[in-house]
């Protein structure tokens, strides 16, 4: 079943079109990449996912229900939100920060149970964070502190987790990790929607790209349809390496296009 | 998944809660005990609840009993509202004295003072005050904005605040009557003694509507040790956070302010001091921070009974001499630390 539908979904900013007419879905053990060059409306795409937005037109399915019409705290507990730079004001531990993921499990009045302890567990290790629960969050490297807000955002449970660039400032071994840890989460059961600069990452990690550019979809489908020569030159002004390694295979962008240099490959 | 490693959520506030709750009824008590009058232990019991002499009755329940309860009150008031507010604003800087809150609720009950509704309309003296912090709280949201760093925060307190003075040297400059003139002074600095229950119940009302706001936001703070986007998509809805945590603050302090005049830094240094102590959570902070607001108030009060000085301290020139310093160190800390 899909988990979130989007369908004809558009939304303008002060009378410019960010994003027109997309319409896409996610199910469970989905990996959708949302890729595309700068100011192509991802992040926007996302926020909207997440319902922390409403659309001006189209609508927005989580469930089948109007992504609108959830109660706040039953669509928390679905759907987690990773933002781009994820950042905690106060220097709480590793588990204290993945336990904030538990709040729209918790009401006013709860202690949390056993069974938030054992999602907290879970999500830690699945980030692969459990050594680290008891470290205070001003004492983590920049990977450690990205894989304990991954962490957070997994401790809900969620059915669908969306995240915004989530290796945009990691070295690769941290990103591939993060990566790896998406994957197991998409391999359990779980959706996700990632936005990703890293077009190598995209292509070898993700079951579906969805390409934005300029607001609307150019194109969406497995990596391998999706990256193709031609729309890596009219959309990103590049030219790529596809390759194959290990039975997967992967794109690495090699050149930067001059104006009116379009097509030319390596 | 195999053999989860347990993991240690640093859930309990531990004995944090109950010392601090046994501390303040410590002082509660020490409170009801100093005084010009040395009265016994039974004295006091029979001087609350009857049976005692007029004397000593009147000592107890007109006295000593108001000065305690008013303390209790409105350092609670005072410690809750500043982590309240340093929450809302992710600043370990905020509080509702920095922020203009405190200043525009003494103008608000200053001009109560000055056109004399204070002795027409017992209830115009808190009202004006609660009037005046939300004003305050409202002007600080609009200059310093949602996402506010420490440098907006604090300029717009300070200009919201020199408004207040502003206003209050104002009021002090037109004051026809030298009398009306030194009724302003004197209840601009700061003080729990010369009240009486009736202030109590007066304040209660605003104060406890105010603590039920800002205590429901407990989960909420939480959420805002992340960024608005995400609190938000952990299921809080952020505006109505923000009304409430800025209307309770208003109500709360506003009342505070009115009764007991001007008492700075309490709601600065409480939070502060004992964040480390239940693991840095916005969310537990503040029952602790209420409880050693009280402890704290409490405490200055009965300092400045004991202080051997010719006319009593005013508490809030205690608290202010005392807590400027730590505000000092507290910005060098910060500066070090972002340097």
């Amino acid at each position: 079943m899909t988990l979130l539908a989007l369908r004809n979904v558009s939304l303008s900013r002060g009378g410019r079109p960010v994003l027109e007419d997309i319409g896409f879905g996610a199910a469970a053990g989905d990996l959708i990449g949302v890729i595309g060059p700068n100011g192509a409306g991802k992040s926007t795409l996302l926020r909207l996912m997440a319902g922390l937005s409403r659309p001006d037109r189209g609508d927005i399915k989580l469930e089948d229900r109007d992504i609108g019409d959830w109660p706040r705290r039953d669509r928390a507990r679905r759907i987690a939100y990773l933002p781009q730079h994820p950042d905690c004001h106060w220097p709480i531990t590793v588990a204290g920060l993945a336990d904030l993921g538990r709040l729209p499990h918790r009401g006013f009045w709860d202690r949390p149970t056993p069974g938030d302890a054992a999602a907290v567990a879970a999500a830690l290790a699945l980030a692969d964070m459990g050594h680290l629960a008891d470290r205070r969050l001003d004492r983590l490297s920049g990977g450690e502190a990205a894989r304990a807000h991954l962490a957070r955002a997994l401790a809900g449970t969620p059915a669908l987790l969306l995240a915004d660039e989530p290796v945009a400032d990691l070295d690769p071994s941290h990103a591939l990790s993060v990566m790896d840890h998406l994957r197991r989460f998409a391999g359990q059961g779980g959706a996700v929607a990632v936005v990703l600069h890293d077009l190598s990452l995209a292509s070898r990690y993700c079951d579906r790209l969805v390409l934005l550019n300029a607001g609307r979809i150019a194109a969406a489908g497995p990596p391998g349809a999706v990256l193709t020569r031609d729309r890596l030159a009219d959309i990103y002004g590049i030219s790529a390496v596809h390759g194959e390694f290990e039975d997967e295979s992967y794109v690495v962008p090699w050149k930067a296009n001059g104006p009116g240099d379009g097509g030319a490959t390596p | 998944m195999t053999a989860i490693p347990a993991i240690r959520i640093p859930a309990r506030i531990g004995w944090t809660l109950p010392l601090l709750g046994a501390a303040v009824l410590a002082a509660f008590f020490l409170s009801l005990a100093i005084g010009s009058a040395p009265l016994g232990p039974a004295a006091m019991l029979a001087g609350l609840f009857g049976g005692a002499d007029e004397t000593t009755t009147i000592i107890m329940r007109e006295i000593r009993l108001p000065r305690a309860a008013l303390g209790l009150l409105i350092g609670a008031t005072l410690g809750l509202s500043g982590s309240g507010m340093q929450g809302l604003f992710r600043n370990p800087l905020a509080e509702p004295g920095i922020i203009g809150a405190s200043s525009l609720a003494a103008v608000g009950a200053v001009l109560a003072l000055y056109f004399g509704l204070y002795a027409a309309f017992t209830l115009a003296l808190p009202l004006c005050g609660i009037a005046g912090a939300l004003v305050a709280v409202l002007l600080l949201h609009v200059i310093a904005g949602r996402d506010s760093d420490v440098l907006v925060l604090i300029l717009a307190g300070v200009a919201i605040s020199s408004l207040g003075g502003a206003l209050v040297a104002l009021a002090i400059n037109l004051s026809a009557s030298p009398y009306a003139v030194s009724e302003i002074v004197f209840w601009l600095m700061g003080s729990l003694a010369e009240r009486s229950l009736e202030h109590f119940w007066l304040a209660m009302p605003f104060i406890l509507a105010g603590w039920i706001l800002i205590a429901s936001t407990a989960r909420a703070l939480d959420a805002l040790s992340l960024d608005d986007a995400t609190a938000e998509s952990l299921g809080f809805a952020l505006s109505g956070v923000r009304l409430r945590l800025i209307v309770g603050t208003a109500l709360a302090v506003g009342a505070s302010v009115s009764v007991s005049g001007s008492i700075g830094f309490v709601g600065l240094v409480v939070p502060h001091l004992l964040r480390p102590l239940v693991g840095h959570r916005p969310g537990r902070l503040l029952p602790a921070s209420a409880l050693g607001g009280a402890l704290l108030l409490l405490l200055a009060d009965i300092a400045v009974r004991l202080m051997p000085t010719a006319t009593e301290l005013r508490l809030g020139v205690v608290t202010a001499l005392v807590g400027v310093p730590f505000f000092l160190m507290l910005v060098l800390k910060t500066r070090r630390r972002t340097s």
